[in-house]
């Protein structure tokens, strides 16, 4: 509730004009600005840690060793 | 005649014009074709200490069909080598195990037991097409097919983006449905069945399982202000069908001595059971990434990640990254992650003998480290230069630590149970 709360609020008050975003254009500040780097670092993770997805799908996957 | 004169000027300049537009449009349409495409590569190095090796190598192509939809492919190819933990515990004699294929291998006296020589080869095809369905929606649907050895995984998704309030703020929904298949070398074992020795006939059945997995996500991404971004996903997991390791096993031990137990003294084969898991589990996870421009030249992200399911694993990941910009063009990127997870319910690095579980359908039992509680890091840093064709390279370590296991007794509280693992990963990526 406490972050819906957060999100309400941060939408509510956050207006920043097209022109205004120069420096969130830039590809290092997407939100996922290195893709390849994250399927490589998903791939080692799922194949030993218990928990994958949450930035986005889970997925199955493969039998990792 | 004047007038025909003029309009004869007037055509030859229309004409030059038209020329000169038509060069300046095959220009515009060879750039734009050029431009049009976008590829990508990478290569990783995986190499744990007495353990797994793993080349991964990703190449990527992304084609702008026209300012409203795209197209993009991946391909994986990955190779696995080395040793892998069957499951079992070190012990204070040497023992032997049936590997999966049937043939027999030792494990020295106080080494953990590992199934050596493993190899496998992995290759993975992905597909998304992105297309803006109007001002405010944006569509990406996805397939994905990966293959290796004794695995299949197919899988589809949809991802939709509605923005919201100037932009300033994206609503995505998205849902994804996968089916693996798995066919394991030497059959699938029969659940808590005891291993028996190289050259029977092992406690396994021909067939091959399957396991579908439906994915939901809801996302929300705002723009702080002109330099921070902020997102927030919460994601559901379902899976259904085969989760159980085929080539893990536990090990037995004598309930007074906590020595392994030997069942077959002539071959000197451990008693070890294959490992049953729950036929589901439901995963939740909540995910927050904060982005921001740091003196309009420098990047700090951090995120966190709670992730909690119904096999009593909660977890927690921390990664941190700031992007140190170097004159121009070069930049610089420490990393940093950390991880933690508890264990899963049936969670047992060993079982005494004579409370062996029976019950397929209501006993669960493994031994995989991977359930276990555990503590990971990572630390990290990549060099880059953003020219026109932008590259970098990463050197990171791992750290696994497990937590041992509670109850140790007797000769079980002179070994180590679980073992740290750690690795080392170098990383290219190259961009054209």
């Amino acid at each position: 509730m406490s972050i819906f709360s957060v999100v309400l609020f941060l939408a509510a008050c956050a207006q920043v004009a097209p022109w205004e975003k120069e420096t969130l254009a830039r590809a290092e500040m997407q939100l996922d600005s290195d893709p390849l780097i994250s399927a490589l670092d998903d791939h080692i993770y799922f194949s030993k840690e218990a928990t994958s997805g949450g930035r986005s799908f889970a997925g199955g996957g493969c039998g990792c060793n | 005649m004047q007038r025909i004169k003029n309009i004869s000027a007037h055509i030859s300049i229309a004409a030059i014009s038209l020329i000169a537009l038509n060069t300046h449009a095959i220009d515009d349409h060879t750039r734009t074709n050029q431009d049009k495409w976008q590829f990508k590569g990478s290569i990783l190095g995986y190499s744990e200490s007495d353990r797994v090796s793993v080349l991964e190598a990703i190449a990527s192509a992304k084609y702008q069909m026209d300012t409203d939809q795209s197209f993009s492919g991946k391909i994986t190819f990955d190779t696995l080598t080395g040793a892998s933990p069957n499951g079992a515990i070190a012990a204070n004699q040497d023992q032997v195990f049936t590997s999966p294929s049937g043939s027999r291998y030792e494990v020295a006296r106080n080494d953990m037991p590992n199934i050596e020589g493993f190899k496998d080869t992995r290759v993975a095809l992905s597909g998304n097409w992105q297309k803006r369905r109007s001002r405010m929606v944006d569509m990406t649907l996805g397939a994905n097919f990966s293959k290796e050895y004794d695995y299949q995984s197919l899988g589809i998704s949809s991802l939709f983006a509605f923005d919201l309030s100037n932009k300033n703020s994206t609503l995505s929904v998205g849902t994804a449905l996968s089916d693996d298949t798995i066919d394991p070398e030497g059959g699938v074992p029969n659940p808590l069945a005891v291993m028996t020795k190289s050259g029977t006939k092992q406690p396994k059945t021909d067939d091959t399982e399957n396991k579908t997995t439906f994915d939901t996500i809801l996302g929300w991404s705002q723009v702080i202000n002109p330099y921070s971004l902020l997102q927030l996903n919460y994601s559901y997991s379902y899976s259904s069908g085969y989760h159980t390791d085929p080539y893990k096993v536990i090990s037995v031990v004598d309930s007074v001595m906590g020595e392994i137990v030997i069942e077959d003294a002539a071959a000197n084969l451990s008693r070890v059971i294959y490992e049953n898991r729950p036929e589901e589990r439901t995963k939740h996870a909540l995910y927050g990434l904060y982005k921001t421009s740091v003196l309009d030249k420098d990047v700090f992200e951090i995120s966190y990640r709670y992730m909690t399911d119904d096999w009593g694993i909660d977890s927690h990941t921390i990664d941190t990254r700031y992007r140190f910009r170097l004159g121009s063009i070069s930049f610089l990127r420490p990393h940093f992650r950390y991880y933690q997870q508890s264990e899963a319910d049936f969670f047992q690095v060993f079982i005494q003998d004579g409370a062996e579980p029976v019950n397929t359908g209501s006993q669960f039992i493994s031994s995989d480290y991977r359930l276990g509680k555990l503590t990971t890091y990572t630390l990290g840093l990549e060099y880059g230069r953003d020219t026109a064709n932008p590259w970098s390279v990463a050197l990171e370590y791992y750290l696994q630590q497990p937590e041992e296991p509670g109850g140790k007794y007797g000769d079980l509280q002179n070994r180590t149970l679980l073992e740290k693992v750690d690795a080392v990963m170098l990383r290219l990526v190259y961009a054209f």
